[in-house]
C-alpha cells in the first residue's frame, strides 16, 4: 500500500513538472517582409529566444540553406534564393526547439538584378531602405505553424484530462481509505 | 472569462487568493467517496469546453458550464472550478497563477447563482436550467467587469459583460439539452 503510495506521488510530480516545461512553449511566427524572411521565436510569456541556433533547410535537403543565431527579440531574417519550401528550426540548446515552413513562390524572389550582392544575415530588425521599398508583401503567419500546433494543442488537453482523472482517482483512494478507518 | 497575470493589482489577487482557497476547503469538506468520480468526471469535462475561447481584452469569451456545476453541486463546485483552472493554467497558459483565486471566485459566482436560483426559485424546471446556465456565465461577466472598475480600468469595461451575452445564452441551450438529457438517463443526477 505504502508503496503505491509513493508511485503515485512520483507520477503526480513528473506529470506536473512535464506540464511545467510544456508550459514554456515556444510560438513561431514567420513573416515574408520582401526580399527577406523573418523569422521570430517567442515563448508563449512573450519574451524572446535569445541566442538560439537557427537552421533554414531548402525543401528535403540535409544540408542547411543558412545557420545562424537570433537577436535579443528572437528574430531572425534570411534572403530567399530560390522558389520552394523552406524548413526552418528554432533550438535554444536547452531542450526548447520548434520547426515551421514557409512556402516561397517565384514572384516573392527578387528581381535578378541584385541577385549579386551578398546574402546579408540582419538579425532583428529589417533594413529600413529595403522595407519601405517594397511594402506589398503579404504576410500572413504560416499555416503549417498552426498545423503543428494542433497536434499539440490535442496532446495538451489528453494531459490535462488525465491528470485531473488521476487526482480524482488518488482523492477517491484516500477518502475511501478514511472512511474505512472511520468504520473501524 | 479568465483572467490573465498582471492584469489586476497585488492588493485585489492575494485577498481573492485567499478568499478563494478558503472556499475549496469549505467545498472539499466531508466529501464522501461516492461523490469524487462524478466531480473527477465533471472536472474533466469543464476542462475540456472552457477551452474552446475567444481572447478578449486580458479575458476571454467561452462556455464554461459553470452553471450546470452549481445546479448539480453546490459549494461542492469550487474544488472543482479550481483544480481546472489550475491545469488551464498550467497547461495553457489561460488565466494565470496569481490570479487563480480571482477567477476561482468569478467563476464560483456564476455557479452559486445558478445553485440558488435551482434551489430556492420555483417554477418550470426547463425555464429555470435555462436561466442557471445563463447566470453561469453572466454572473462571472459582472464579477469580472466590476474587479476591472476596481482595478482603475474605467467604467468601459463593463463592455466585457455586453459580449459574454451571446456566450451566455448559448450556455442556457446547451444547459436545458443536457438537463433534458439527464431527465431520460439518470434523473437522479440533477433533481
Amino acid at each position: 500500500m505504502k508503496n503505491t503510495k509513493i508511485l503515485f506521488a512520483f507520477i503526480f510530480i513528473t506529470l506536473v513538472f512535464t506540464t511545467m516545461s510544456w508550459g514554456h512553449g515556444i510560438k513561431l511566427s514567420l513573416e515574408k517582409q520582401s526580399p527577406l524572411i523573418v523569422t521570430t521565436a517567442t515563448y508563449h510569456g512573450g519574451q524572446g529566444l535569445k541566442d538560439a541556433k537557427v537552421s533554414v533547410f531548402l525543401e528535403s535537403e540535409t544540408k542547411p540553406f543558412k545557420e545562424g543565431i537570433t537577436d535579443q527579440n528572437g528574430s531572425f531574417s534570411f534572403t530567399p534564393q530560390s522558389a520552394g519550401k523552406y524548413r526552418i528550426i528554432i533550438d535554444d540548446q536547452t531542450g526548447h526547439r520548434k520547426e515551421g515552413t514557409i512556402e516561397i513562390d517565384s514572384s516573392f524572389l527578387p528581381s535578378p538584378a541584385p541577385q549579386s550582392t551578398p546574402q546579408k544575415e540582419i538579425p532583428g530588425t529589417i533594413q529600413p531602405g529595403k522595407e519601405t521599398g517594397k511594402e506589398t508583401a503579404p504576410k500572413p503567419p504560416a499555416e503549417p505553424v498552426a498545423k503543428s500546433e494542433f497536434s499539440g494543442y490535442l496532446i495538451k488537453i489528453a494531459l490535462g484530462v488525465i491528470l485531473i482523472l488521476l487526482i480524482t482517482y488518488i482523492m477517491n483512494k484516500l477518502v475511501k481509505k478514511q472512511e474505512a478507518q472511520e468504520k473501524k | 472569462m479568465h483572467i490573465s497575470d498582471g492584469i489586476l493589482p497585488l492588493e485585489v489577487t492575494i485577498p481573492a487568493n485567499a478568499i478563494a482557497i478558503t472556499l475549496v476547503y469549505a467545498g472539499g469538506k466531508n466529501l464522501k467517496s461516492t461523490e469524487i468520480p462524478r466531480m473527477g468526471i465533471f472536472a474533466a469535462a469543464l476542462f475540456i469546453i472552457s477551452l474552446i475561447n475567444f481572447p478578449l481584452a486580458g479575458t476571454s469569451i467561452h462556455l464554461g458550464l459553470y452553471g450546470l456545476a452549481g445546479m448539480m453541486f453546490g459549494i461542492r463546485a469550487f474544488p472543482i472550478l479550481f483544480v481546472d483552472l489550475l491545469f488551464q493554467c498550467l497547461i495553457f497558459q489561460h488565466g494565470g497563477l496569481l490570479s487563480l483565486g480571482v477567477n476561482t471566485l468569478n467563476m464560483g459566482l456564476g455557479a452559486m447563482c445558478a445553485h440558488i436560483t435551482w434551489k430556492l426559485i420555483p417554477g418550470n424546471k426547463q425555464i429555470k436550467s435555462f436561466m442557471c446556465g445563463f447566470l453561469g456565465i453572466l454572473a462571472p461577466a459582472v464579477g469580472m467587469a466590476g474587479l476591472f472598475i476596481l482595478a482603475r480600468y474605467g467604467k468601459g469595461m463593463a463592455f466585457i459583460v455586453t459580449m459574454n451575452i451571446p456566450a451566455a445564452i448559448i450556455e442556457g441551450f446547451l444547459t436545458v439539452f443536457i438537463y433534458n438529457y439527464f431527465q431520460k438517463v439518470k434523473p437522479e443526477l440533477l433533481k
